[in-house]
């Protein structure tokens, strides 16, 4: 929910709470997954570059703290500095430092055996004592503290150098999709002063500072390999566009977070490819009905809504060239979204004798300007409500006060928003939990409550993922949420930078090369 | 009243006049940034709020705030920064805790630079072309100046940025259209980055430099003793250098400094333009981020230079008329 920075729109803002957790690493950015897939790339051969450039959004207020990290610059640079316990990379849980993690038959205690012999870049042993420390100190922050609430760190132990024993106040066994691969970056036990992050992982920061960047320095012992880049710059640029210019003059290598027109421009031109995710690294654009008022506590009304909205055109017109149909769930693409779901029929006739027999005739909407295009897909929808019979009144909320003040929103009809695309064991808990201050369709359904309860509880893996696969079944079929488009995440980068991945939408250059 | 007492008060009142300004300039300096304080602090949105987003609740604003020291009446926070600068402390970041002293020392340097070019462009074109086209009035060549001119100064800088970015950076490839620093180096280390943003700014400057000092030399070149000294067959070089510009000499410095204002503003436009990382991209941050004391220092700085080159302009011209 964190409202993103494009051609039209410079604000930033501050990660907060939740919000931090699963957008933490961000919308603007755009990760780079797939880009070795690009035809263009593999023309490239040439001298191997020792240095890779990379252009991000950053701005004054940023720290290397990442429990305070709000820009994507931060994060940039302390996910290639940091290894983690689990990370989501490409859109898959990949084990990082952790070798097993295993639960007790009640999912109430978990045991995480770590990687022997990693050190950290001071030549430190990296041990459990390290893991459990950092986990605790995120479970103090602001920023990751509720994605750890249900870990009770007074019980949780470390046995051993390499064994960490985690007890639950309640049963999670989702620990490793909604919790470890949120955030389990690993650090040395004490650690308070972050001016000079000390990690495990391929890189070491040999300065930062907000003004200029970071300038990194590959870790010649890493316990994945060498990185083949020695020297990876990471420079703060606020303004989308000036990031695009910043590649087309070749004063950066490789960019995230820019926009659909953008990158079309960018196409044209020779030596740059377009990195397009996909669903795996989107951004989800949605209508949230509010199912606590009329017309829409009203499920015949909601259903009406789903079924009447022209999906393709809202695609094409709002995110042309990139954008895809939404099914009216979050995490598409993504580990736990339901195989096979059929597309949503589209039937305006029915919708509009619906809304007519219910005297559905006004409908209010809150819209904020978070990310470039939901106030046009707002536009589009209320005349596509018109062709219905449906008149809808549009107000609009400034981006920057919009979180602090919410109660509008849970008063209004309808809200225009988007989420981070992260697998559904992960958005659910936070968005769609029936308690959630993010849940603006405000529906509190007890089955599906009691169907996501099991999707985090339950400990054989096959019921837990139906546990999931149902809650999503009843959220889709009798919520208030209307998941019309995906936008991916763009980003760019120059011929011959190949083998980056991305977590979260933050690039990682650990298996990356750059010959030109 | 005897000569000697007038003498007394006549130089009484000389030396009374630097600190006057000064005090002026100071209270002037004062007020505005009391403005900016209180505008800041009632717009939507504070750290407080920015940092807690929707999980906020009002204890954890209240305590948030506390913790910042945002629930100080606002007057009462004006005060403690007011107290600290006239100490030398610009206070810190509400977000991070870093002085905003080393948070605005980059940027600070490299506006620095961007100004000092800028200005010895436009006085090297605004003054050279006016004199240029004020003593050929009428020919082809002034018509060509002051049309030029003229046009500049109906342009906005963001058109002229964005035109020069179409032409020497996209089309030609000649220039970089943003304006990096290169890490672990200055501006200056990557002089490319600086062309056009500076060329920006001189053409806008320079424009309406030039239209004045031409208007002063044409002003001047009808004055009984430079056309006495032309007609007496003395060079065009030698009338221009002893007999037409010493007597503008002082106009013209006050047109000069009557320029600074326009470049600090103008650069805050152009440095939007190239994404160049100087104070007017910072205020721009600091106005979004919520944070005042790093808002207040860019307006410190950037408000009392303006203030001071007025200041100076007036000077000159009250000197003019003694």
């Amino acid at each position: 929910m964190r409202p993103i920075e494009g051609s039209t729109h410079h604000r930033q803002r501050r990660l907060t709470g939740a919000t931090a957790a699963l957008l933490a690493c961000g919308l603007a950015l755009s990760g780079c997954a797939g880009s070795s897939a690009n035809p263009a790339d593999s023309s490239s051969a040439g001298t191997p570059q020792t240095t890779v450039r990379l252009g991000v959004l950053g701005g004054p207020s940023d720290t290397l703290d990442i429990t305070k990290a709000g820009d994507y610059l931060p994060y940039a640079v302390l996910l290639n500095t940091y290894d983690s316990l689990v990370l989501l990379n490409n859109g898959r849980y990949e084990k990082q430092l952790a070798t097993s993690i295993t639960p007790n038959a009640t999912a109430t205690e978990w045991t995480i055996t770590l990687r022997p012999g990693v050190t950290f870049s001071n030549g430190k042993p990296l041990t459990a004592k390290d893991a459990l420390y950092s986990l605790g100190y995120f479970a103090r922050s602001k920023n990751f503290g509720s994605f750890y609430s249900d870990v009770d760190f007074a019980r949780s132990t470390a046995t051993d150098d390499s064994t960490l024993v985690l007890r639950m106040k309640r049963p999670r066994a989702d620990l490793v999709d909604s919790i470890l691969a949120q955030m389990s970056a690993v650090f040395p036990a004490g650690t308070t002063d972050f001016t000079r992050p000390i990690g495990s992982g391929p890189y070491e920061v040999k300065s930062f500072s907000a003004d200029k960047g970071a300038s990194l320095e590959r870790n010649d012992s890493y316990w994945g390999g060498r990185p083949a880049i020695k020297n990876l710059q990471i420079l703060p640029i606020r303004d989308a566009s000036a990031r695009v210019s910043a590649l087309r003059d070749g004063q950066i290598d490789i960019t995230t977070g820019i926009t659909a027109t953008q990158a079309k421009t960018l196409g044209s031109g020779a030596g740059v490819v377009v990195d397009n995710p996909g669903f795996t690294d989107s951004v989800a654009l949605t209508f949230h009905m509010n199912t606590a008022i009329a017309p829409f506590n009203d499920p015949e009304v909601r259903q009406a809504m789903k079924t009447g909205l022209n999906r393709t055109q809202l695609v094409n017109v709002v995110l042309p060239g990139t954008g895809k149909v939404g099914n009216d769930l979050i995490g598409e693409g993504l580990p736990g979204y339901p195989k096979d779901l059929p597309p949503r029929a589209y039937d305006p006739e029915k919708a509009k004798a619906v809304f007519a027999r219910h005297g559905v005739k006004n409908v209010g909407i809150i819209v904020s300007e978070m990310t470039p295009g939901l106030t046009d897909a707002t536009k589009l929808l209320k005349q596509q409500l018109a062709d219905l019979g449906v008149t809808l009144t549009i107000t609009q909320q400034d981006p920057t006060t919009l979180w602090s003040n919410l109660d509008k929103v849970y008063a209004s009809q309808m809200f225009t928003n988007f989420f981070t695309n992260r697998p559904p064991a992960m958005t659910l808990p936070i968005y769609q939990s029936p308690d959630s201050p993010y849940n603006f369709s405000q529906w509190k359904d007890p089955a599906y409550a009691k169907a996501l309860t099991e999707s985090q509880t339950l400990t054989d893996p096959a019921a837990r993922a139906q546990a999931l696969t149902r809650a999503q079944t009843l959220l889709r079929d009798n919520g208030g949420d209307i998941v019309w488009g995906y936008q991916p995440n763009l980003g760019a980068h120059v011929n011959g930078l190949k083998g980056i991945t991305s977590t979260q939408s933050v690039p990682l250059f650990a298996k990356a090369t750059f010959t030109r | 009243m005897s000569r000697g007492t007038a003498q007394i008060q006549g130089a009484g009142r000389r030396a009374a006049r630097p600190l006057a300004s000064v005090l002026a300039w100071a209270g002037t300096l004062a007020i505005v940034c009391l403005v900016v304080y209180v505008l800041l602090a009632v717009l939507p949105g504070d750290v407080a709020s920015q940092q807690l987003g929707a999980e906020a609740t009002a204890g954890s604003l209240a305590r948030e705030r506390h913790v910042l020291g945002l629930d100080r009446p606002v007057l009462l926070r004006f005060g403690g920064w007011l107290g600290g600068v006239l100490h030398g402390d610009l206070g810190t970041m509400l977000a991070t805790g870093e002085p905003v002293s080393a948070v605005i020392a980059g940027p600070l340097g490299r506006s620095a630079i961007l100004l000092v070019l800028g200005l010895a462009g436009i006085l090297v074109c605004g003054v050279g072309g006016g004199v240029l086209a004020g003593t050929r009035a009428g020919s082809r060549t002034d018509r060509a100046l002051s049309g030029a001119a003229l046009t500049m100064i109906c342009v906005p800088e963001f058109v002229v940025g964005t035109f020069l970015v179409l032409v020497l950076a996209i089309w030609l490839r000649w220039l970089p259209a943003v304006s990096l620093v290169p890490l672990g180096g200055s501006m200056l280390s990557r002089p490319a980055v600086l062309v056009l943003p500076v060329i920006t700014l001189v053409m806008v400057g320079s424009g309406m430099l030039l239209r004045q000092v031409r208007a002063l030399v044409c002003q001047q070149a009808e004055r009984p003793h430079v056309e006495a000294a032309r007609l007496a067959g003395l060079p065009g070089s030698v009338v221009l250098r002893s007999h037409l510009l010493p007597g503008i000499a002082v106009p013209i410095a006050q047109a000069c400094s009557a320029i600074v204002p326009y470049l600090v503003g103008g650069s805050v436009v152009v440095e939007r333009v190239f994404a160049f990382p100087g104070l007017g991209t910072l205020l721009v941050a600091a106005v979004s981020d919520r944070e005042p004391n790093l808002l207040m220092a860019c307006v410190l700085i950037i408000v009392g230079l303006t203030l001071m080159a007025y200041m100076f302009a007036d000077s000159l011209r009250r000197r003019n008329w003694v």
